[in-house]
């Protein structure tokens, strides 16, 4: 029996009781609003994005952290310095002002540490009006100790010393090995998540690479980058606030010269688009995207040249597709996650596009996840691979309600009945609205 | 309460009398088969009905053809239903049903409007006679299929269709 290639388990997270998705080539979950699959979208991109790019994610989860007590420290020496005209710690704080250079860097956190040592026996000598409770007080907080213990700041100073050098420490040896408990923080961000008490896995070739019933992970040999994309919208808006908007834009601005699928890349110029998307550098920065250097431009086939963003979102939709087929980013090793690509699509274009999901799989090899609503998308993807002979690597989910306004994903294999099962509600609702009787 | 509204409510059953009593039945005997041969002609599954009889068009359809160039589309069968089943009596509502047998399709979104139209069109010029031709005409298809044919089909109709979507066991439970 033929391994499945990826498998993802996650129970009780938020709206999925229970789904165990396979990874095979297509994956398409379909189901009413709220059940989960825009959670399950973003759950499978951020758990390979932060895996894969584990080193990136170790160093943000210990610049958090830093960037945290750096601000607070230096907020102590604002205090000590109140009121002096050359107040150096007198600016305007924000945590955007603090990098990884210098919340991970040893030499600017031990000048910083031996500095406030420093200031504050200084203040201790010095001021008779200097209130060190209030600074042991901070100090404990930061340090998480109970407020009743007994330090001099002294040695509260030093304790900082010995846990700002942990974490270093921590951070130095949390890159070489990939632990789990960080990447289920990472996550926990992702999701604006407190508490996370769900249960994941993913499974390749049955081997279990990522769990958090385990402390550390491997990486996935088959899927190395991932992309989401929810919203077509997204194509020019950097919005700092939606990361995986930002790193779209920033994988469509990749300008690399790859080799790519010709026959693909005909029938999105020639046949759909009529045109090509190439992005140019932005000579002024307007009211809409104050943060882009680049914008895109969308060139027809009769030479006539248009903002993208000025252009139909249906548009968008396959301008994403050509542009990270160019740059190489769609290859054997991509998972691309969408979000209901057929919205914002005219009926025929919906047909276009899940053929392009389908020889995108069969040509190049990209893995799909696909979320939706639509019928004809659906039915689109079931018989043209049956068509192409991919069929085997597709599969069909369908989430059923579950007690407490959860949901279970039932596999369906190749079986699009129960979806359309749940879709023809509508027409019963049409009989029931639009009846006159 | 009037004697007869009780009709108003009862639902429209198979009617052997008047499936037996129909023009083409009496012109065409032989053409008069179990529903069960039906079925099973067309990849159906067999053993939902017993010796029920139905008259089969696409055979009445070659008889005639024998007489002009080429056969005309045709649905594959007609059988009469009546709210009071056994009673040949036109107050009783008997009318005749065409049905199309679609067992054998596996994708239903190849299925057009002409060709539903045209044989919908020509059945009912071939089933004309006295007795009344339910409006309803029922489509059936396997049930590993049943969802997409009726997506399909009322989209077809533009979500309102005159052609009614089942499979054999919806088909059984509406009828018999």
């Amino acid at each position: 029996m033929q391994e499945n290639q990826i498998e993802v388990q996650i129970e009780q997270f938020r709206a999925i009781e229970k789904a165990d998705i396979v990874l095979n080539g297509i994956t398409v979950v379909a189901g009413e609003n709220g059940c989960g699959k825009s959670t399950l979208s973003k759950f499978l991109y951020y758990v390979f994005k932060l895996s894969e790019g584990y080193e990136e994610t170790v160093k943000n989860y210990f610049t958090d952290l830093l960037t945290s007590l750096r601000f607070h420290i230096e907020n102590i020496e604002y205090s000590l310095h109140r009121g002096q005209s050359d107040n150096e710690y007198g600016r305007i704080h924000s945590f955007k002002v603090y990098g990884a250079n210098r919340a991970l860097s040893k030499i600017r956190w031990k000048e910083l540490l031996d500095k406030l040592e420093k200031d504050i026996q200084s203040s201790t000598e010095n001021n008779p009006a200097f209130n060190s409770t209030r600074y042991e007080q901070i100090l404990k907080d930061l340090l998480k100790i109970s407020p009743e213990a007994t330090y001099s700041l002294p040695e509260l100073i030093e304790q900082l010393k010995k846990h700002i050098q942990s974490l270093l420490e921590e951070y130095e040896e949390e890159k070489k090995n990939k632990s789990v408990f960080i990447l289920n923080q990472e996550l926990k961000k992702s999701f604006q998540e407190r508490e996370n008490s769900f249960l994941f896995s993913i499974r390749e070739y049955g081997d279990t690479i990522i769990s958090n019933r385990q402390t550390h992970f491997s990486t996935s040999h088959f899927i190395r980058q991932t992309a989401y994309i929810d919203t077509p919208m997204s194509v020019g808006l950097d919005n700092e606030s939606v990361p995986h908007w930002k790193e779209l834009n920033r994988l469509l601005k990749e300008k690399k010269e790859a080799e790519y699928d010709l026959r693909i890349g005909q029938i999105l110029s020639e046949d759909i688009l009529k045109g090509n998307i190439y992005t140019e550098p932005l000579l002024e920065k307007d009211i809409h995207t104050p943060f882009a250097d680049e914008f895109f431009i969308y060139k027809r086939e009769d030479g006539s040249e248009f903002n993208l963003l000025e252009c139909a979102t249906g548009v968008k939709s396959f301008a994403v597709l050509q542009m990270l087929l160019k740059n190489g980013f769609l290859n054997k090793y991509t998972l691309l996650i969408v979000d209901e690509p057929e919205a914002h699509l005219h009926p025929q274009w919906i047909i276009e596009y899940a053929r392009l999901i389908v020889l995108l799989n069969k040509h190049v090899g990209v893995k799909f996840f696909i979320a939706s609503h639509n019928p004809d998308m659906v039915s689109a993807i079931r018989y043209i691979s049956e068509t192409e002979g991919t069929d085997k690597r597709v599969n069909f989910y369908i989430a059923e309600k579950a007690p407490d306004y959860t949901y279970t994903y039932r596999g369906l294999g190749l079986d699009i009945e129960p979806i359309f099962e749940s879709f023809n509600i509508a027409l019963d609702r049409i009989n029931q609205y639009g009846s006159r009787e | 309460m009037a004697p007869g509204n009780n009709d108003l409510i009862l639902p429209m059953k198979y009617c052997e009398t008047t499936t037996l009593n129909h023009s083409l039945a009496r012109t065409y005997p032989e053409q008069v088969e179990p529903l069960y041969d039906l079925f099973k002609a067309e990849g159906g599954p067999a053993d939902f009905f017993g010796e029920q009889q139905a008259i089969n068009l696409d055979k009445i359809e070659k008889e005639l053809c024998k007489k002009k160039n080429s056969p005309d589309p045709t649905m594959d069968l007609a059988m009469g239903i009546s709210r009071l089943p056994g009673e040949n009596d036109v107050r009783k509502g008997r009318q005749i049903l065409l049905v199309e047998l679609k067992f054998r399709v596996t994708n239903p979104n190849q299925l057009r409007r002409t060709e539903i139209e045209g044989k919908i069109t020509y059945s009912r010029q071939l089933v004309f006679s006295e007795i009344p031709i339910c409006p309803g005409h029922v489509f059936i298809f396997s049930s590993t299929c049943l969802q997409q044919a009726r997506r399909h089909i009322a989209r077809l109709y533009l979500n309102k269709p005159t052609v009614r979507v089942m499979d054999a066991q919806e088909f059984k439970d509406t009828y018999f």
